[in-house]
């Protein structure tokens, strides 16, 4: 008789206990699956929550009076747009995200607002590809709520800026800060309108903390601004980069401690199913060995079942796994849902690592089976 | 066929050393039938596991079937098993998830000799368990039991049969019974060493061994 019809024929034989085993592989492998599934998809949406808190650094002009600039809230020098290409494809920067930003008051309707003109967003190599700004197509414009209540306007309306006409596309909602009294155009507008072509007076960023490897990131940032471009000035929001900083870390961390600590719990319980499945089977073992048996066959019955358990659990926990985080994780991830999917090459090394995991549980009682004296087996039996 | 001289066993039991065999001195020549009897824990159990090479003595020298048991490694003592030794233990021992054929082409330790499948079916019908070949063995009753663990012992026709009190959880028709096929197998040729507290034994052995305090009274 096969070893592997031998294996077939103890498992139909002892249904509970391997259902029990597999249930605790299958309960081990599922829980890892879908603690790994939706860490990433924590991670994604703790990253999304992050970087909607907006952008953190600011680039201005160096000659730049940061007295005046606090007090109106932007630069009244500028720059050549050209500056902020000089980000675009560099590789190792710590910046992310940049955006060229032309911004002045003007005067519509008779109302002030703080025309902003957005260039589209400049990405650095390695940055991710998400956008965070209004991607405005010229002649439009995106109202803020303060001037949409004060000037009557509505999506689709003409509205005048200078001497240019521009269709309201969106009027947005009220955000209680200085962006209530924007109007946001695209740049070339604004340059056009305020009689400065081809000049910003600030690029908007944020540092792109998993490019930072510790220390001190703000003078990081300082570096590589100076080498990047000496004619501009740093300006870090500090709240809103250490908040990203802060919750980066913890959840790096929360995870780096978990994963190990879910992994390391599921092999002792893997472990000690293996353990009391041998013990169950002493008497058996011993007769194989009384009846001439070698170390080879028994050890190769007992490693066979625990590698088909972990193959077997490792195909149904992955789905399980996978389908409590595809079903839960949206629940709980609301701005990155879509991005909960399944892990392609979890699967692989769940394959892979949990009837390894059941083979290595087993090898401590594997051993103690082939060793032991088959006499004393038998006799206490 | 089995020669023992000065065997001795030891078992350590926390600080306590328990002296199971002490100094045997034993022969038993092929085909015959020695009966090992004596009173619970004079080390019968011990005498026979020692034969069939699954205990090392602490002291003296064994022969079975010519070799030397203490010049073998592991995996020799598993051959000479599998080859030239069948065991017949109290508790059956058979294999529960096999069907009563499987646990009888078990035997010859998946080396060398394997039983053909005629001899199998031979050796069932022989003790009355053809119509039980596809059941397990928790569909039989006691006595069906211990005949398919002969039928394992027997089926390679090895020169020696180890038997431990094979006839204790048995009625007295299956006691004999098992006896019978025991010394029908001495006739045949083999060498039969039996531990029981039987009597019907003694009527069938060439030689009755009485143990007692670790030591061989008579025999």
């Amino acid at each position: 008789m096969s070893v592997f019809a031998q294996v077939l024929k103890e498992i139909a034989h002892r249904k509970i206990n391997f259902l029990l085993a597999l249930i605790a592989v299958t309960c081990a492998v599922l829980f890892f699956v879908s603690f790994y599934t939706t860490a990433q998809a924590s991670g994604r949406e703790t990253a999304r929550l992050m970087r909607n808190l907006g952008f953190n650094i600011r680039i201005v002009p160096r000659e730049t009076d940061l007295e005046r600039f606090w007090m109106r809230g932007y630069s009244t020098e500028t720059m050549p747009e050209e500056y902020v290409y000089r980000f675009a494809g560099q590789e190792g920067l710590s910046f992310a995200r940049l955006t060229a930003i032309l911004q002045q008051p003007v005067e519509v309707r008779g109302i002030q607002a703080l025309l902003t003109g957005l260039s589209a967003e400049v990405k650095p190599a390695g940055t991710p590809p998400a956008i965070m700004t209004f991607q405005i197509e010229p002649g439009t414009v995106y109202a803020g709520s303060e001037l949409v209540a004060v000037l009557g306007l509505e999506e689709g309306d003409e509205l005048a800026v200078g001497d240019l006409p521009f269709r309201v596309e969106r009027c947005l909602s009220e955000s209680g800060s200085v962006d209530d009294i924007r109007l946001y155009c695209a740049l070339a507008d604004a340059q056009s309108i305020l009689g400065l072509p081809g000049r910003i007076n600030e690029i908007k960023a944020m540092d792109c903390a998993c490019l930072i490897p510790g220390g001190d990131s703000k003078a990081q940032l300082e570096s590589e601004l100076e080498r990047m471009l000496p004619e501009g000035r740093l300006v870090r929001i500090q709240n809103l980069a250490t908040a990203r900083e802060e919750q980066r870390k913890v959840i790096e961390g929360y995870v780096a401690l978990l994963i190990p600590f879910v992994v390391g719990l599921c092999g002792v319980w893997i472990g000690a199913l293996a353990m009391l499945n041998v013990r169950e089977r002493r008497t058996e073992i011993g007769i194989l060995r009384a009846l001439g048996y070698g170390g080879g066959r028994i050890s190769a019955l007992i490693l066979l079942k625990a590698i088909c358990i972990g193959l077997i659990g490792a195909v149904i926990g992955y789905a399980i796994g996978t389908w409590l985080a595809l079903t839960q994780g949206p629940h709980l991830f609301k701005l990155t849902a879509s991005g909960i999917v399944p892990i392609a090459w979890l699967f692989w090394w769940t394959l892979l690592l949990a009837p390894l995991f059941t083979a290595i549980s087993s090898l401590i009682p594997m051993v103690l089976a082939v060793t032991e004296d088959p006499a004393e087996t038998l006799r206490e039996n | 066929m089995i020669e023992l001289s000065g065997v001795s066993k030891e078992y350590r039991n926390g600080r306590r050393i328990v002296r199971a065999l002490d100094g045997i001195d034993l022969e038993i020549p092929e085909g015959h039938f020695a009966a090992i009897k004596g009173p619970s824990g004079c080390g019968k159990s011990t005498l026979l596991m020692i034969v069939g090479a699954m205990l090392q003595p602490t002291a003296g020298k064994v022969l079975v079937c010519g070799r030397k048991l203490a010049t073998l490694s592991g995996p020799e003592r598993a051959l000479l098993r599998a080859d030239q030794i069948g065991f017949v233990f109290q508790m059956f021992h058979l294999v529960p998830y096999l069907t009563v054929f499987e646990n009888v082409i078990l035997a010859g330790g998946g080396r060398g000799r394997r039983p053909e499948r005629g001899a199998v079916d031979g050796i069932l019908a022989r003790f009355g368990l053809s119509d039980r070949s596809t059941h397990l063995p928790g569909e039989l009753s006691a006595g069906e039991r211990q005949r398919v663990a002969l039928a394992r012992a027997l089926v390679l026709h090895p020169p020696v049969v180890l038997a431990d009190e094979p006839t204790g959880n048995l009625d007295p028709g299956n006691a004999a019974e098992v006896v019978r096929i025991l010394a029908d197998y001495r006739d045949d040729g083999g060498t039969v060493m039996m531990v029981t507290h039987s009597p019907v034994a003694d009527e069938v052995a060439d030689k009755v061994v009485h143990l007692g305090g670790s030591a061989l009274v008579s025999g």
